[in-house]
């Protein structure tokens, strides 16, 4: 492929590289795996990436879709679980955080992929409901099941936490223009 | 007690996550793009000889080497092969399927079936059962993927890779293996659900060591850990139920080098449990292993109750040992 395409891309790569593997992290809860997945996604990116940056109007949510959806893939954990063990033992990986933040991660394990899906792209990623279903290849009201249930699953593990986990407001749309990463209260 | 505010904590702790990543860099994603490519051509290739090969009636025999370590030495197909792929390039008169089982894009469950998938293939690394030697093939009607291979300290992630890498030749095992040879056989046919969470499946995998020691202690190791894990399990619950589950582990047979395991999770109500936060994606295990040499082998077959029937683990042991003879 040509150097203007390579340079796009590591464009591409530096500025959103990071906070993809964060959004994945909170998905598995294991950053080595998270860095794992992300990597694999930007790699499959730039196999396609000049129809990928041509055409596809967000690359970063392909990227994430793709990252996310390793990260759960059944024929990722296809051996035994003993790995699956080794892994849960490493959730402490990542220095710096402090209990609440152990505890929100590990919390997002104990819920369903799907929702914790929804639940980090919503509270942290910043996308609307309808955002995430197009992203993630569902309804609206899919969506919205899946963080309501997402939240009351969370609840138990997250008493301290019980206020922020309540009914979310009516959102509307991002547009391109604003930060995905932006923070609100539900 | 004061609210924590959720959205805060949870951004603090992707931030200090992403921060703490490693960053393996954009031209490393751009190269393992490539090698995806290359390796997707090497794999459309070396399928069509094994096609070829198999049609042509080729005769394969296995040598041992450092102890154990199964090579093919006569395995030169009398027709040549072109890099060319599907059912179309091979001769065999079952369209849907090669002899050597391997799934192609008009495979179906209920497709006509192999009659030479009764001997094992190699495929110029190790031996692989065809389908119809799997466990459990008269009600699975098993379809193969196409073997992979992963040296050591491999990595990868799977899903574009049927049969691709694991993370026993993760650095930091005990004894981790120098390679792993790999086939993942699907199950197409069998239904979704009720402790298949991600459908019925089964790999043949064979990990290969420095020595017949290593081997040897892998073997231990991994049977060891399998066998004492039902106590991991303690305090799960099922992420549909949220009953309390329980993981019952057994050995069901066992040889000299060799032992059939069964392993199931069920919850209180003693359907087939789904753990929380932790990717089960079968309620049922069931594992034969062998080893001899260098070679550790492993079968493991993943679904509902249906792959916990151990009826005939005893002798399916000796048709796992046999592959590794």
């Amino acid at each position: 492929m040509g150097v203007e395409l390579e340079q796009d891309f590591d464009a591409f790569y530096a500025s959103t590289h990071r906070r993809v593997v964060g959004q994945i992290y909170a998905m598995t809860g294991s950053l080595h795996e998270a860095e794992d997945c992300t990597q694999e996604a930007y790699a499959r990116a730039w196999q396609q990436w000049a129809k990928l940056s041509a055409e596809y109007g967000n690359p970063e949510a392909w990227v994430r879709t793709v990252a996310a959806r390793l990260a759960v893939s059944s024929w990722r954990k296809a051996v035994n679980r003993l790995s699956a063990h080794r892994r849960e033992y490493q959730t402490a990986e990542v220095s710096g955080l402090n209990p609440d933040h152990l505890a929100v991660v590990s919390a997002l394990r104990k819920i369903s992929a799907d929702q914790r899906l929804a639940i980090v792209l919503y509270h942290y990623g910043g996308l609307s409901v309808e955002e995430i279903a197009a992203e993630t290849s569902s309804t609206p009201s899919s969506v919205k099941a899946r963080l309501a249930r997402g939240r009351k699953a969370l609840a138990p593990h997250l008493t301290e936490f019980a206020e922020s986990l309540g009914t979310p407001p009516p959102r509307t749309p991002l547009t391109s223009e604003q930060p995905q990463a932006s923070r609100r209260e539900i | 007690m004061v609210s924590k505010d959720f959205d805060s904590t949870l951004s603090d702790a992707i931030d200090r996550a992403a921060g703490a990543a490693n960053t393996a860099g954009a031209t490393a994603a751009r190269n393992r793009g490539r090698e995806r490519t290359m390796r997707k051509r090497i794999v459309i290739s070396t399928t069509s000889i094994i096609l070829v090969a198999a049609g042509a009636g080729a005769a394969f025999a296995v040598s041992s080497h450092n102890g154990g370590t199964p090579h093919p030495t006569a395995a030169s197909p009398s027709v040549s092969a072109g890099p060319s792929t599907g059912a179309s390039t091979s001769p065999n008169s079952t369209p849907t399927r090669s002899a050597s089982g391997a799934q192609s894009a008009t495979a179906s469950p209920s497709a006509p079936r192999s009659s030479s998938s009764t001997t094992s293939v190699t495929t110029g690394f190790e031996v692989w059962l065809t389908p119809s030697q799997l466990i459990y093939d008269s009600t699975m009607k098993w379809l193969a993927s196409s073997p992979t291979s992963c040296t050591a300290g491999s990595f990868e992630i799977t899903s574009l890779y049927p049969g691709g890498c694991s993370e026993h030749t993760n650095s930091g095992d005990p004894y981790p293996a120098e390679q792993m040879d790999t086939r993942v056989f699907s199950a197409p046919g069998v239904a979704m659900g009720n402790g298949a969470w991600a459908g019925t499946t089964a790999d043949q995998e064979f990990y290969s060591y420095a020595n017949a020691a290593d081997a040897q202690s892998a073997y231990q190791y991994f049977t060891h850990a399998i066998l004492t894990e039902d106590s991991h399990f303690a305090g799960s619950g099922d992420a549909n139920t949220h009953l309390a589950v329980t993981s019952t582990t057994t050995e069901t047979a066992q040889a000299s080098g060799a032992m059939a395991i069964d392993s199931k999770l069920r919850a209180s109500n003693g359907t087939p449990a789904e753990l929380e936060g932790n990717s089960s994606e079968a309620s049922d295990r069931h594992y034969f292993f062998a080893v001899r040499g260098d070679i550790v082998e492993m079968i493991l077959v993943k679904g509902g109750p249906a792959v916990s029937d151990t009826s005939n683990d005893a002798s399916y042991l000796q048709t796992v040992i046999n592959a590794l003879n």
